[in-house]
């Protein structure tokens, strides 16, 4: 008769023979089990895991939404439009930045200030004014969905 | 050039096909491989993210990545490690800003088994239906990501390290780790739960 293993031994099955063993184990770890609070109910979790009741995630309503973000997002009418915007995009970008740098700087000589001093401070200024504000925006656009509300008991509430 | 024959047959399409049709653009292709991988991968994710209505945007913005790089695919391969990998990226870039998000602005992160911060008490949770969920919730992301694909998914340790983009060896050993930190959860609560009752 072979002698009843260890917790390590349960989670070596367990990992090596999968859903298998969640559902089946051998003699020797079924007697270890039976005697072992933790394991017993650690192959409780994990048949848990592999039978996962409730109801069904993907829903008609999630199917419909995103169908239609797929359509919206159909590859090639949008990449199109990407290149089409690149070269105002580009005009913009160095007119934005050009003309605040300009007029700093003017603006910086009229108060005596060395022509080569002026034009650094300003493009040093506006480069990391643009900088931050890039920054924020991006983080702002990017925060998690219920980043402004505080997290309550509720809203943690655990949805495995 | 060759004229495309009419399906005259009756069965579905096999998923080869599908993904042949979805590199041309079919949208009954798309709707097809959705309903097909729907339901697992909305469930991977959710073991990854843990809020069903993050799960939800990522699993959008899954197939609209899918249908933009569909020409990356190779229909002659199983489709679903690829769409995984798809998915899985997009759920560890939202983890990744989620905690930079708390780390910027503050808040909690979820709460670990065996933390007695205002939860439902030990017994319950010893005794409750979703000692699975609870224990899978103190562990990490890559942890869950194993437990759930090996015992949910019945995947082997290869597809799991195609979809997880590690070395086999990798997968095994945070198999293993999961486990032993899922016994090292429950050892937590059964000593609370003896404490609890004085004994």
């Amino acid at each position: 008769m072979p002698q009843p293993r260890g917790c390590e031994e349960l989670r070596r099955d367990l990992a090596r023979r999968g859903r298998e063993a969640a559902g089946r184990l051998p003699e020797d770890l079924r007697e270890h089990v039976d005697g072992c609070t933790t394991c017993r109910l650690l192959v409780a979790a994990v048949s848990q895991v592999a039978g996962q009741p409730g109801g069904p995630l993907y829903t008609p309503a999630l199917r419909r939404r995103t169908l239609a973000a797929a359509r919206v997002a159909a590859p090639h009418s949008a990449a199109a439009l990407g290149w089409l915007l690149l070269p105002p995009a580009a005009l913009g970008a160095l007119v934005g930045t050009a003309a605040p740098v300009w007029i700093l700087a003017t603006a910086l000589q009229m108060l005596s200030v060395p022509q080569a001093c002026a034009w650094a401070t300003a493009a040093g200024l506006v480069l990391s004014t643009s900088l931050t504000a890039s920054g924020l925006v991006a983080i702002l656009v990017d925060r998690p969905r219920d980043a402004w509300q505080p997290l309550t008991g509720a809203s943690r509430s655990l949805e495995v | 050039m060759t004229t495309p024959v009419p399906r005259t047959r009756t069965e579905a399409p096999t998923e080869p096909e599908l993904v042949t049709g979805l590199q041309r653009g079919e949208p009954d292709s798309l709707a097809s491989l959705l309903d097909l991988h729907g339901e697992s991968l909305m469930r991977y994710l959710l073991s990854l993210v843990l809020r069903r209505d993050e799960a939800e945007d990522i699993f959008q913005e899954t197939w609209v990545r899918v249908l933009r790089q569909a020409h990356r695919a190779d229909p002659a391969r199983p489709f679903a490690p690829w769409l995984f990998r798809v998915a899985r990226n997009l759920a560890f870039d939202h983890l990744r800003w989620r905690r930079r998000w708390r780390l910027l602005v503050g808040g909690e992160a979820p709460a670990e088994v065996g933390d007695p911060s205002g939860r439902p008490t030990t017994p319950e949770i010893l005794a409750s239906a979703d000692l699975a969920r609870r224990l899978l919730a103190g562990l990490g992301p890559k942890l869950r990501e194993v437990v759930h694909l090996r015992f949910w998914g019945d995947c082997s340790y290869e597809e799991i390290a195609a979809i997880a983009g590690v070395p086999v060896g990798t997968v095994k050993s945070r198999l293993n780790r999961a486990l032993a930190q899922m016994g090292r959860g429950l050892k937590r609560l059964e000593v609370s739960h003896a404490s609890a009752e004085g004994l």
